[in-house]
């Protein structure tokens, strides 16, 4: 579990570096590799919505409850991403950590995929 | 629609209560074709663990007081059962949170001798000076004049989590007529409760650490209110997906107050704020999720330069993806009205029926985007006194201009 800001991640567990700290509660530390490694793990972020194929929908699970565990775990991924992009801006401009996403640059494309900060 | 209020529920019985005082009539000599109904999780699920209203959540007792909670639901059912029965059109929304359910068990009911409940995050909660005169009164304190711990949002708001399936619940059991002994189906589920006012918190990300308890109420932090409800709209709508969207979903009842403050986000800032998160995560609630708003301003503080659900209309066109499209997006107003008592004054029932009639005026025109009109009670609450009908029966004047009114 990780929770910066506003933004909390129950299951979603980061790679290398991010995931170590993550999983040690440093989050000082773990807000500063985020923010100065934002492509890394954009790159995961993206790889992970990839593989779940966008968008579920329920013909694609036996039961409900496998449904919306797939939409809990695509709701953290999307959340992830704008966890990172806030620690890039607080780590480049300070920028309030626990403020909402900077709209500008959707979190997602039209084919569901998500979309890099810049 | 008529709202017929919380206490149809919380004291079945009462004049809130659709089965009694005359409400059918009411509803029928008044031409109107909608209900709105409450649903308090707070009160159906006040424990954790357990399925609504089973178990622990049958009855329970704090504090000396048992609160019998089947009776409270199983008046739900009925009361929807014989509106529908009565050829109404019926809404639910869904009220408030569960302590267990938004991290506040541990400082006991809500309550203003609570000193646990004064002490708790008071900056999200009330003003300094609120805080203030709680301490000076401690013990006596009348007004309750902050928001409740009943309105903490869960910090939890996926399909999985316990918000999601609490309106799992709501939507599973009201959505088809046969998962309900009373045979009770609505027509849509309204899911929040103006998440911008008073009856949500926060509204804003944490104030710093490092500032004084009194700087803390004063600080402008960034506003978070709005990507809360997005995931809750997207929540609400992911679990329509599963049961077929048999019901129509409706949010985000939002308050059309301008105030923007710590403590409350205006119309317009929550209405883009929502609206920019939902096209940055391909949001789309198709025909069957309506977006909503409550109009007391425009009823109430008219301003004669514009009217505030037209302006809402037209910050979702090219946008909004529910019922109405991007081309054409409509709003639903699923609260609002005109009280007789406010701001320590009175006012007179011609005063109500010309506030009402001419708010009706500006926004139901043909063509327009307004797509539902409310009128919070039926029988007045004299707390809130914007009801058509007094408590001793009586008719109001608004009451025939409210007969003439349409709505989808």
């Amino acid at each position: 579990m990780a929770q910066i800001g506003q933004i909390q991640l129950k299951t979603l567990r980061f790679p290398g570096r991010a995931g170590e700290l993550q999983a040690a509660g440093e989050t000082a530390s773990l807000i500063r590799e985020l923010g100065d490694h934002y492509r890394d793990y954009h790159a995961f972020l993206a790889t992970e919505m990839r593989r779940y194929g966008g968008r579920p929908s329920p013909s694609d699970f036996d039961n409900k409850d496998e449904f919306f565990a797939a939409w809990t775990y695509l709701h953290e991924v999307v959340k992830a991403e704008a966890l990172i992009r806030n620690c890039m801006a607080y780590r480049r401009s300070g920028r309030d950590l626990g403020a909402a996403v900077d709209p500008t640059v959707p979190l997602v494309d039209k084919d569901d995929q998500l979309q890099p900060a810049e | 629609m008529v709202d017929i209020r919380p206490e149809g529920v919380l004291n079945p019985g009462s004049s809130s209560d659709y089965r009694y005082y005359n409400n059918p009539v009411h509803w029928q000599d008044s031409n109107t074709g909608w209900i709105r109904f409450w649903a308090p999780w707070f009160i159906f699920q006040h424990v954790n663990g357990e399925d609504v209203g089973q178990g622990a959540n049958n009855n329970y007792t704090e504090y000396g007081v048992t609160t019998y909670v089947r009776p409270k639901i199983n008046a739900l059912d009925a009361q929807i059962a014989q509106a529908k029965s009565d050829g109404l059109k019926v809404m639910l929304v869904s009220w408030g949170y569960p302590q267990w359910a938004n991290g506040t068990a541990h400082l006991g009911l809500p309550s203003n001798l609570n000193e646990s409940d004064v002490n708790f995050m008071p900056w999200n909660r009330m003003s300094y000076s609120t805080w203030l005169s709680s301490r000076s009164n401690r013990g006596v304190l009348q007004d309750h004049n902050w928001k409740s711990l009943f309105y903490k949002c869960p910090d939890d708001r996926t399909p999985t989590g316990p918000w999601g399936r609490w309106i799992e619940w709501l939507y599973h059991r009201y959505g088809d007529a046969t998962h309900n002994s009373a045979g009770a189906k609505i027509d849509a589920l309204e899911i929040i409760n103006e998440p911008n006012g008073y009856q949500y918190w926060p509204q804003q990300s944490e104030p710093p650490s490092d500032s004084s308890f009194q700087e803390k109420f004063s600080y402008q932090m960034s506003r978070i209110v709005h990507c809360h409800v997005a995931e809750m709209m997207q929540t609400a709508d992911t679990i329509a997906d599963w049961y077929g969207r048999t019901i129509r979903l409706a949010a985000p009842a939002a308050s059309d107050s301008p105030n923007q403050s710590r403590l409350l986000t205006s119309r317009h800032n929550l209405t883009e704020g929502i609206l920019d998160l939902l096209a940055n995560t391909n949001f789309s609630g198709r025909d069957t999720f309506a977006w909503t708003q409550h109009n007391y301003w425009d009823i109430e503080v008219p301003d004669p330069n514009y009217v505030r659900a037209l302006q809402t209309a037209q910050q979702l066109t090219g946008r909004w993806t529910g019922a109405g499209g991007s081309t054409a997006p409509k709003v639903w107003l699923t609260e609002g009205g005109f009280r007789l008592q406010k701001g320590g004054q009175t006012y007179t029932e011609q005063q109500q029926h010309d506030a009402v009639l001419n708010a009706y005026l500006r926004v139901m025109y043909p063509g327009t985007p307004i797509r539902m009109w409310t009128n919070y009670g039926m029988y007045t609450d004299p707390n809130y006194d914007s009801g058509l009908v007094n408590q001793d029966g009586s008719r109001r004047l608004v009451y025939g201009a409210f007969s003439t009114f349409s709505s989808d």
